[in-house]
């Protein structure tokens, strides 16, 4: 492999973040202008990642740097795993783009969501000719960033949320990743991508905190369990063509990181010490890659929601990939199968992905309708669009002669060589989940056609439409692509996979075999035949039994685990600033009160003082005097007596119950609103049967006999909590310096 | 508080405190006091006179705008002075390297600058005082009425 | 001529501008606005010039009345001061760029010339702290800082403000007096105020009079934590900060918090030598406390309803991760430290100024209340999400540079920990400035929203402040190389990292 410093890499991420600007300024001479111009910017991005492609597939490495940028500049490296991905990356966001005319003409705010839809290219694939993690994360950051206004496009309140949970995990998970970065930084001096473990050690930092961190950054961007939480809500309230995007390629960005880190940079010759690293390192990922998997197809099954059921089916894909991922890392060197199956599923499942969703898409274009339980015989108005849905049907199940079935032959015999090699038991349990899920994959991609195009038709079809031409076209180039790779099972492999694997350090032994995949072999063949029986299965015992099956909401990794942390830390928070805001002022407060109440004496002795008349002189009896006396003092009694709140006092607690009831009404609304597929949720608890005028009543008639109770809050923090802190403070230092 | 044994002892005393606060002031450098210590005296004197005479009585009274530039004035003399020492050729506030007649140690007009300084700071702090006292008196007098 | 005199007239120039406006300005009503623009903006050219000098030259010192220390005060200027001197002056300048056609809609008329003159008070005090090299002229001039700020929260006489500002005053002052008694102690056991004859004459002290130098260090230690609003001393700020005009809590929050901690670095750097502190269980206290900060600060941030007591928490996570920085003890810390003092005082501004324009042309304080105002007044909720941004510490952005030098500098001092908190606390920032920034652009409006103009003076002060936040995000290298060789010095004396 032989380096040469060109700039295409920088142009190939300019053209699209520059082209924004483009767009917008086209949008002000009308849609059709800004549509052509952005048809043509992605399609130029596409021709300069041929072009990389064509240049590196000689065997060129292309390398930029941009130094001074940032302290430690910019750098830029295209191999072949990113040149190849870049095409992949352009060409489904150019085929989104032109089906995302028609599907958008009319949406609204369509110049925003053009234009960030350009700039998440740019930050996308960018991603991919990163030339270390620092340039990496400034590429991710920026997708991530740009891609939140394409999800909650729709702004009701379903996308709002969704955005909200994309938004923090991905923050959560970026800063995860730049754990990683600050820790390559400090071991290395730089974050290229150049084996670290041994570097790591020596330094004492322990490998499986970065492997957390790790896991933490990636994953949460690929939708690993238990970090997917996002996907099943953000994916499908996206539009169409931004969820085929999405799904297709950004969340590859995720396993793309993986594979950068994990093969490379986590990675130590077989014979060195630190191989139980890797190697436990990739048995954990098949595990994680299984369960993700496993879950992703049984809630594909269980979803009702043609674009739910496809965000699931792409946790379960992506689960497909880490599996690879794992069992390549496990075996080290001998790790080449797993390898290609990973990066050949990448690229598959990036075409029949954006495919499905673009079906979807203008299935929900032509009757407005996604939800799986309307829908159904479609068939007569839409044959067409039942043709290609079999194709990509055909695609993700695996049958041979699509491009499914290479990906998916080639991880089956990675798993099958990791038991081979290592003779653990569990592996070959693992590889048995694999069957099974690829029987729960065929299963809910049937039921989606089975219920969209087949079926008693719910509504009335009759004005449906059948797809366009442009349509017809981005759909056909899709077919094309599927039935190419497909078909030459070993050709595509040998041109995508071989190259790539080729740069790691593989046992050469291995490639050779993988030169040799037994795609026609007849264990192979028969593999579909396996899964559309177990899906027949499934879905016969869905049909029978399947209004029976509820699944309970909190039944999620979202409450079992996110809503439980977040509300215990809350629980904790909270507890701790009643303790500091009110509990321990009132402790304070009870101890001073006497000395305001001497104070508060003193003053109205004083203004009485002040306010004396020397009293007229009148002769009165003894008796009288006394019992004037006794009077007065009684008086006086009852003013100290009865202390009222003020009328500012009663107005402001008033106020405040009025807020209290507004929002607990308005929280009222959102509990109701909350439906669970169709579902209203039970108990919306009585927040209390009293109205509001009562409460006021109430509220008045306490005023009226409440005695004095300094009403605190940091507002009315009164001096003596701050001189009590001042001197804590001051004895700690004091203390803590002298010792 | 009108009494009228405190208003007659207050004028006689009235131009005594000033000059003893003056006293205090241009001799700052030959004996203990200077700006502060002058500047505060002469504004007692002002304050004891709105104690006696009361806070309405315009005529002889600092008015709130002439304090100001007093005040300012004061300030900016000082700067002024300080800068004067640049403009001669040494640093700022420099007193004999700038060349300031340092005269006779021991009499009014000794030590250079320092008594252009002491007096500038003493009215200062005179005004500085004087509307302080003011605000808070006028404050309290809106309260009681 | 200017050249050789140029650091005092530097601190001369806002306070004598000050006077003079107290001069003029209550006659002539605008005058008060233009020559203090005008006083601000020659203060910034000088203190460019300054630095120029410093890039130049090294450290410039000056005596003034000719006296050379220990008799007489010394001014002095290296890198790190100069370029404090610039956050300064820049801010500030900017800041009354924003205030020039904002302020009368803010406080009343009649105190304008008052807010003006104070402001210059406060500028030079600033600058006269960060300049001095003697400790009682610093001492002189915070306390001149103290009563300034204090007067510019209650500066329009509202009764909120008033109270928030007595609180400020208060404890302020108990500050000060601690200080105070620190540079007494200090004066007591080595017979010297200047900082250089101080750090000379301590380690004899020290040897001499043990516990009184170290209470000395705590009490000034505890007096600056107050003043610079350190956990759990923090108390007064929310308040005085959140119900403070705009262009008072832009300055308070930006920049008067800070000027304390560089006293804090001159003290710990330069008067105390390093293996003398290392000693000490200050790191851990400081540690401890900045923590502590960060997490509550960001926490009770959450928690707030109304913008600009969310701001005003925020800062005190920032001060938190500022002491983080000192108390780390390492070089990297010690550049994050400076750097985000200087990227804070750009963002915290900047934050505070938008808030202040969506303030007012809504009529609302509450976040909810603030929804939809991107569509309308864009460049304030760019400005604001821009400033979000950086301080969650996404990159290409300043607070992503100073966050870098940070966790580097904890992961330099072998204190894994606290590379954690730095990334936690990022989270949590997210937590509470995402939502303005999300509701801002993409939610309906909750209330009537005027169109209005915003006044140029205003539009140019945000836009260069974002400008500004995103060149020294990009190109950080500039100000880091400048830096650099100074905090290397100060290292290299204690044997490079702890």
């Amino acid at each position: 492999m032989s380096e040469a410093v060109s700039i295409l890499p920088l142009v190939l991420v300019l053209l699209p973040t520059l082209g924004t600007g483009a767009v917008v300024l086209a949008a002000r001479y009308g849609q059709h202008l800004r549509s052509q111009v952005t048809n043509f910017v992605m399609f130029a991005t596409f021709v300069a990642a041929c072009w990389q492609f064509y240049i590196v597939q000689q065997g060129t490495e292309l390398v930029y740097a941009l130094e001074g940028f940032m302290e430690f500049g910019l750098r830029w490296r295209v191999d072949f795993v990113g040149a190849t991905f870049s095409v992949v990356v352009t060409l489904v966001w150019f085929l989104a783009t032109v089906f995302a005319r028609d599907y958008m003409a009319h949406e609204h705010h369509q110049t925003r969501f053009f234009a960030f839809w350009t700039f998440t290219l740019g930050g996308t694939v960018g991603v991919f000719v990163a030339g270390d993690l620092f340039s990496l994360f400034l590429f991710f950051e920026a997708m991530t960033f740009a891609a939140y206004v394409l999800v909650i496009h729709e702004q009701d309140r379903e996308s709002m949320r969704a955005g909200n949970v994309y938004l923090y995990l991905s923050i959560a998970g970026g800063l995860a990743l730049l754990g990683v970065i600050f820790l390559l930084q400090f071991v290395v001096g730089a974050t290229g991508f150049e084996p670290a473990l041994h570097l790591i050690v020596a330094k004492g930092i322990s490998p499986w905190l970065i492997l957390v961190m790790l896991i933490g950054g990636f994953g949460v961007k690929a939708g690993m369990l238990p970090l997917h939480i996002w996907l099943p809500k953000a994916h499908p309230v996206a539009p169409a063509p931004a969820s085929a995007v999405l799904s297709a390629i950004m969340i590859k960005t995720g396993a793309y990181g993986f594979l950068r880190l994990l093969y490379v940079v986590l990675s130590v010759p077989d014979g060195s010490a630190l191989f139980v690293y890797q190697q436990n390192f990739g048995y954990l990922f098949i595990w994680i890659g299984a369960v993700t998997m496993f879950i992703g197809a049984i809630m594909g099954i269980l979803n009702d929601s043609m674009k739910r059921v496809l965000a699931y089916s792409s946790i379960s894909q992506m689960g497909y990939i880490l599996f690879a991922v794992g069992s390549g890392v496990l075996l080290g060197s001998r790790g080449a199968f797993g390898f290609a199956g990973a990066w050949m599923h990448m690229i598959n499942h990036a075409f029949f992905k954006s495919f499905l969703f673009l079906l979807a898409g203008a299935v929900y274009l032509h009757t407005g309708e996604l939800d799986l339980n309307k829908l159904g015989g479609l068939r007569r108005q839409m044959p067409i669009a039942l043709g290609f849905f079999l194709v990509a049907a055909a695609s993700i199940t695996g049958i041979p002669g699509f491009n499914g079935y290479v990906s998916k032959i080639v991880i089956h015999e990675a798993i099958l060589e990791a038991y081979h090699l290592l003779h653990w038991p569990s592996l070959l349990w693992l590889e048995r989940i694999f069957v099974i899920t690829g029987g729960l994959t065929a299963a809910y991609i049937s039921k989606i056609w089975l219920k969209t195009f087949f079926g008693k038709p719910k509504k009335d079809w009759s004005e449906v439409r059948d797809l366009n031409l442009s349509h017809r076209l981005v759909f056909g180039i899709y077919v094309a692509i599927s039935l190419i790779i497909g078909l030459s099972a070993q050709g595509a492999v040998d041109r995508l996979v071989l190259p790539a694997a080729n740069l790691l350090p593989f046992d050469q032994g291995d490639i050779a075999h993988l030169g040799h995949v037994p795609f026609w072999g007849r264990a192979e063949l028969l593999s579909p035949v396996t899964s559309y029986a177990i899906a027949v299965a499934v879905l016969f015992l869905l049909w029978k039994f399947g209004d029976r099956i509820k699944v309970p909401r909190w039944l999620s990794v979202e409450y079992l685990v996110y809503r439980q942390v977040y509300n215990g830390f809350r629980a904790g928070i909270l507890g701790l600033i009643y303790l500091a805001e009110t509990w321990l002022p009132s402790r304070i407060s009870s101890l001073t009160r006497a000395w305001r109440r001497v104070d508060q004496v003193t003053q109205e002795t004083k203004a009485q003082i002040k306010r004396w008349k020397p009293p007229k002189v009148e002769l009165i009896s003894a008796t009288d005097l006394m019992k004037k006396l006794e009077e007065a003092r009684a008086q006086e009694r009852e003013q100290v007596k009865v202390w009222r709140v003020g009328d500012g006092e009663l107005k402001r607690r008033i106020q405040k119950v009025r807020q209290e009831w507004q929002e607990r009404e308005e929280r009222l609304e959102e509990r109701i609103y909350d439906v669970v597929e169709g579902v209203p949720r039970g108990e919306a608890k009585e927040e209390g049967k009293k109205s509001l005028d009562e409460r006021v009543r109430e509220l008045a008639d306490w005023a009226a006999t409440r005695k004095f109770n300094p009403y605190w809050n940091t507002k009315n923090l009164g001096f003596d909590a701050w001189i009590v802190a001042i001197v804590i403070a001051l004895i700690l230092f004091v203390f803590l310096v002298l010792r | 508080m009108s009494d009228i044994i405190v208003r007659v002892v207050t004028r006689l005393m009235i131009p005594y405190l000033q000059l003893y606060g003056l006293y205090i002031i241009l001799y700052g450098h030959n004996s203990p006091g200077g700006g502060f210590a002058g500047g505060t005296v002469i504004a007692s004197s002002l304050i004891l006179y709105v104690l006696a005479f009361g806070i309405d009585d315009e005529d002889l009274r600092l008015s709130p705008s002439v304090a100001r530039i007093i005040e300012s004035c004061g300030a900016l003399a000082y700067v002024g002075i300080g800068l004067g020492g640049i403009l001669l050729g040494a640093n700022f506030l420099s007193n004999k390297a700038a060349g300031f007649p340092l005269g006779i140690p021991g009499r009014v007009f000794s030590g250079g600058t320092i008594v252009l300084l002491t007096v500038s700071i003493g009215l200062k702090v005179a005004s500085t005082m004087i509307t302080l006292f003011t605000n808070i008196a006028e404050k309290e007098g809106e309260d009681e009425s | 001529m200017i050249t050789a005199h140029i650091m005092p007239l530097t601190i001369l120039l806002p306070l004598v501008g000050a006077y003079l406006i107290l001069l003029v300005g209550s006659k002539h009503r605008s005058f008060a606005r233009n020559f203090g623009l005008l006083t601000t903006g020659i203060t910034f050219a000088m203190v460019c010039y300054i630095t120029y000098l410093v890039s130049n030259q090294g450290k410039m010192a000056y005596y003034l009345g000719g006296w050379a220390p220990p008799l007489g005060i010394e001014l002095r200027a290296d890198p790190i001061t100069a370029f404090l001197l610039l956050t300064f002056a820049g801010v500030s300048f900017f800041v009354l760029l924003f205030a020039y056609d904002i302020l009368p809609g803010e406080i009343n008329g009649k105190v304008i010339t008052r807010y003006y003159a104070l402001y210059l008070v406060l500028l030079g005090s600033l600058l006269g702290i960060v300049l001095s090299n003697d400790f009682f002229n610093i001492y002189v001039f915070l306390e001149i800082s103290s009563i300034a700020a204090a007067a510019l929260v209650a500066v329009n006489g509202d009764k909120l403000a008033m109270e928030a500002s007595i609180k400020y005053l208060v404890m302020s002052t108990l500050g000060s007096g601690t200080v105070l008694m620190g540079i007494a102690g200090l004066y007591m056991v080595t017979g010297y105020l200047s900082l250089d004859f101080l750090a000379g004459a301590l380690p004899q002290a020290y040897a001499s009079h043990p516990l009184t130098v170290l209470m000395t260090l705590g009490m000034l230690t505890v007096g600056i934590a107050v003043k610079a609003a350190l956990f759990p001393l923090h108390v007064w700020l929310p308040d005085a900060h959140g119900s403070a005009p705009t262009s008072s809590s832009a300055i308070l929050s930006g920049l008067v918090v800070k000027v304390y901690i560089a006293v804090l670095l001159k003290l710990l750097y330069r008067v105390f030598p390093l293996d003398f502190l290392a000693a000490l269980p200050l790191q851990g206290s400081l540690l401890v406390m900045a923590t502590l900060g960060i997490f509550i600060g960001s926490i009770m941030a959450i928690r707030q309803r109304d913008i600009k007591k969310m701001l005003a928490y925020s800062t005190v996570a920032q001060i938190g991760y500022v002491f983080l920085g000192i108390g780390l003890f390492s070089e990297k810390a010690m550049l994050g430290a400076v750097y985000h003092v200087f990227s804070h005082a750009v963002m915290k501004s900047m934050l505070f100024l938008s808030a202040g324009l969506l303030i007012k042309y809504s009529g609302k304080r509450t976040i909810a209340d603030l929804s939809g105002l991107g569509r309308v007044y864009p460049i304030p909720m760019i400005a604001f999400s821009v400033g979000a941004l950086s301080m969650v510490g996404v990159p290409p952005l300043a607070g992503f540079m100073s966050k870098w030098y940070l966790g580097l500098g904890a992961l330099e001092a072998n204190q894994l920990l606290f590379l954690l908190v730095l990334l936690l606390s990022s989270l949590l920032n997210g937590f509470y400035y995402m939502p303005i920034v999300i509701g801002g652009f993409f939610k309906k409006e909750t209330v009537e929203i005027r169109q209005e103009k915003i006044p140029l003076g205003a539009q140019i002060s945000l836009l260069v402040l974002i400008a500004a936040t995103f060149f020294f995000g990009l190109f950080s290298n500039i100000p880091i190389s400048f830096l650099t060789p100074t905090v290397q010095g100060i290292f290299s004396a204690f044997g490079g990292g702890i």
